[in-house]
């Protein structure tokens, strides 16, 4: 199929926006932060488009971007917070960037095993990630304390990671 | 990583800290040394994070109403990036117009990770090609389908929206409304894919698009041709093979190659009551004789009628039947006789008591499966049946004709006892899409289905039935006359309902967060039967109520 090439860029970063965004997030652990740098990254990946050599894939050279994009972002933060050095960050990176080509693969695992939770833990995801009531709000409304609900939050990730890892090692996915 | 990482794990503790923002400067300090020193907790860490990151995702893309749906959002964070939209935004100032459609198809998108394509089957580990299309965006409407047999799962109704993806007939003819106004007819046998709402491609078939003026530009697609539409209608057959013919039955259209590289792009333009045939080889003349036009809009209408008033009459077969069925506590077939009446009859014959009709509150007298069919419309939160259903049973069939129009709350109720007393059953749905019974036994036992209702369920007619079955000690929930789910029943107990709602729910002292349960939707049947329906009697009662073929 013939695309020009914005609409092609448009339909790559579509469908790669989450991964790049959760590439982000492993660095960035701060949810707006890591916002900020994945709207920095899009306009970069934009202007540097023309650049794009089609042979590569594209995954990995967004988050290539990605990648400078985190340290130039921390390099103009103020130090009030908790930031990991950029010889971490270069580890972690570069941890990820083998495991690219499984990417989406992994994120559709990681949607069958959130359908696989409970109703009203995907409940408690739901309101706990949403965003629009802190954990204190939310803690107040099932009657839990915040302790007990960020430990609560702690089980069920692991309890995904868990499903994600036996999912991966069967052949439930079809894989 | 290979042991499982227990909640006490300390990487695990160090990076919930982190995460909350409550970590010390010396546990930062152990934290960094484990990513630094041992690639295994570096890996942890990684996965442990995109969890995190696909929670985060999947929580903000979930709960963004369907578009289709009118909803208001409240932005308590306009700074947080919501979802793939805000990327339209970023784009709006780069990028030329032409662009936003293309851009708002492919990215506004509202990923219900467990939407399924509308017909297209796509295991879920089969890699996408790199023009594949998000599934979950309706771009548009299947508005008629007559004597249809479909060539894929999914048995689509007229109603249900459509996302970007495969169309497969094995006969029969359908009416697809584009949002951009485009309309198409397929008759089948065909296969037509829907790329975007200004494109489509046919892979075979017979297809008639008109396309009005806020519509130009639409273009069909073949693996030699694309037509594109400069205005009204064209006909377009192709064979198995590829080769096939183009005919403008009003208006222009210009015929593209499809490989602009080596020839150029519009090959030739045609106008009212012209056409060409072309093969495989690329070669295009123009037809001699005008080939025989395609069954047109006003044909299909009427035979859209003639289906209506037969599967009718075969449901009025099955509603005489019903009345006189001497398990059945409670019929309400919706068949009143007038737009005043504000009581909804227990059709049954053995009707229990006159307490057992319901009272209409608020809903609106509407159609309901078939034009001639009656139903209730269930809108405002206050929209309500109410009944009084005495007794006590062992097992109980709850059974229920419903057009679900939207998912406004986490739940939705399609029968619920007043509060949750002990003995009480709630049958309901979640904004998921799955089917829930819950009985009230000590705590409260609640029966999920999996998620079994998709987006493309909304708008159309669907069966739903639940049985409690005491003999067998499961519970099992059907939708559209098949099982979807068996669940045991620990200690069956006798349930109750005693006062009770269609399409709401009346809390009592139950205030909670969920204690708004409104249907937002339509039901023309419902029925209570006072033991375990078969699987082969809830697949037959089905067939006779189905409003398709």
């Amino acid at each position: 199929m013939n695309q020009i090439p914005h609409e092609q860029f448009v339909s790559l970063l579509a469908r790669h926006h989450s991964l790049i965004r959760g590439f982000i997030g492993t660095l960035l652990p701060h949810q707006n932060d890591a916002d900020d740098v994945f709207q920095q990254t899009c306009l970069v990946l934009w202007r540097k488009w023309d650049s794009f050599d089609e042979t590569q894939s594209f995954s990995s050279w967004a988050c290539g971007i990605a990648f400078y994009e985190v340290k130039n972002f921390q390099r103009v933060q103020s130090r009030d917070r908790h930031y990991f050095s950029d010889e971490i960050l270069s580890l972690i990176a570069a941890q990820q960037s083998t495991a690219l080509p499984e990417a989406e693969h992994r994120q559709r695992i990681l949607q069958h095993c959130i359908q696989k939770l409970d109703a009203e833990s995907r409940k408690l995801i739901q309101d706990c990630y949403h965003g629009d009531l802190s954990i204190k709000e939310v803690a107040e409304q099932t009657g839990r304390s915040c302790d007990a609900l960020y430990k609560k939050l702690s089980r069920l990730r692991l309890r995904i990671m868990d499903c994600m890892q036996q999912t991966h090692h069967s052949a439930e996915m079809g894989s | 990583m290979n042991q499982k990482p227990t909640p006490d794990n300390q990487t695990i503790l160090l990076i919930d800290a982190f995460l909350q923002g409550t970590i010390s400067d010396e546990q930062q300090a152990e934290l960094e040394q484990l990513l630094t020193s041992d690639p295994e907790q570096r890996q942890l860490y990684i996965d442990y994070m995109q969890v995190h990151n696909g929670l985060s995702t999947w929580a903000n893309e979930t709960t963004e109403p369907a578009d289709w749906i009118p909803h208001s959002v409240s932005e308590a964070h306009p700074s947080r990036l919501r979802s793939p939209r805000f990327l339209l935004m970023l784009f709006s100032s780069l990028i030329a117009a032409s662009l936003l459609l293309s851009l708002a198809y492919y990215v506004g998108w509202n990923t219900r990770p467990n939407s399924s394509p509308v017909i297209a089957e796509s295991p879920i580990d089969q890699p996408a090609d790199e023009t594949s299309q998000p599934q979950t965006d309706h771009i548009a409407l299947l508005t008629q389908a007559v004597g249809v047999e479909w060539d894929t799962n999914r048995n689509l109704q007229a109603g249900a929206g459509l996302s970007a993806g495969w169309l497969k007939l094995k006969q029969g003819t359908i009416q697809v409304e584009l949002i951009s106004g485009a309309s198409i007819l397929i008759e089948g046998p065909a296969a037509v894919n829907l790329i975007s709402p200004l494109k489509a491609f046919c892979q075979f078939g017979k297809v008639r698009a008109s396309v009005p003026e806020q519509a130009h530009g639409f273009t069909m697609e073949t693996s030699k041709l694309n037509v594109v539409d400069l205005g009204t209608e064209f006909t377009l057959s192709l064979d198995q093979s590829g080769s096939g013919q183009v005919q403008v039955i009003d208006g222009k259209v210009e015929l593209h190659s499809t490989d602009s590289q080596t020839t150029p792009a519009n090959i030739q333009s045609l106008t009212t009551g012209e056409g060409v045939q072309f093969d495989q080889q690329g070669t295009v003349d123009l037809l001699k004789e005008a080939i025989l036009p395609l069954i047109n809009p006003e044909e299909l209408s009427q035979l859209v009628e003639q289906q209506q008033a037969r599967q009718f009459q075969r449901w009025q077969k099955q509603n005489a039947t019903l009345k006189t069925d001497p398990s059945i506590i409670a019929y309400y077939d919706f068949e009143e006789t007038s737009n005043w009446l504000r009581t909804l009859n227990n059709k049954s014959r053995q009707k229990p008591s006159s307490s057992t009709n319901g009272a209409i509150v608020g809903c609106q007298w509407t159609s309901g499966r078939w034009p001639q069919k009656r139903g209730l419309e269930f809108k405002r939160t206050s929209d309500r049946v109410r009944t009084h259903i005495p007794g006590e049973y062992q097992s109980l069939t709850f059974m229920a004709w419903v057009r679900i129009e939207g998912f406004d709350r986490w739940l939705s109720s399609l029968m619920l006892t007043d509060g949750y007393n002990p003995g009480n059953p709630h049958w309901q749905l979640s904004d998921k899409g799955e089917m829930i019974l819950g009985v009230k036994t000590g705590p409260g036992k609640n029966y999920f289905s999996p998620v079994v209702l998709q987006p493309t369920d909304l708008g159309r007619w669907i069966f739903l039935v639940t049985v409690y079955d005491h003999q067998k000690r499961e519970v099992v929930h059907y939708l559209d006359g098949v099982a979807v789910s068996h669940h045991t029943i620990d200690t069956p107990i006798p349930l109750v309902i005693g006062p009770a709602e269609i399409g709401n729910w009346r809390p009592q002292e139950h205030t909670d967060t969920h204690s708004i349960r409104s249907l937002n939707g339509r039901l023309d049947e419902f029925a209570l039967f006072g033991r375990a329906l078969s699987p082969d009697e809830i697949l037959q009662l089905y067939q006779s109520g189905k409003p398709n073929s």
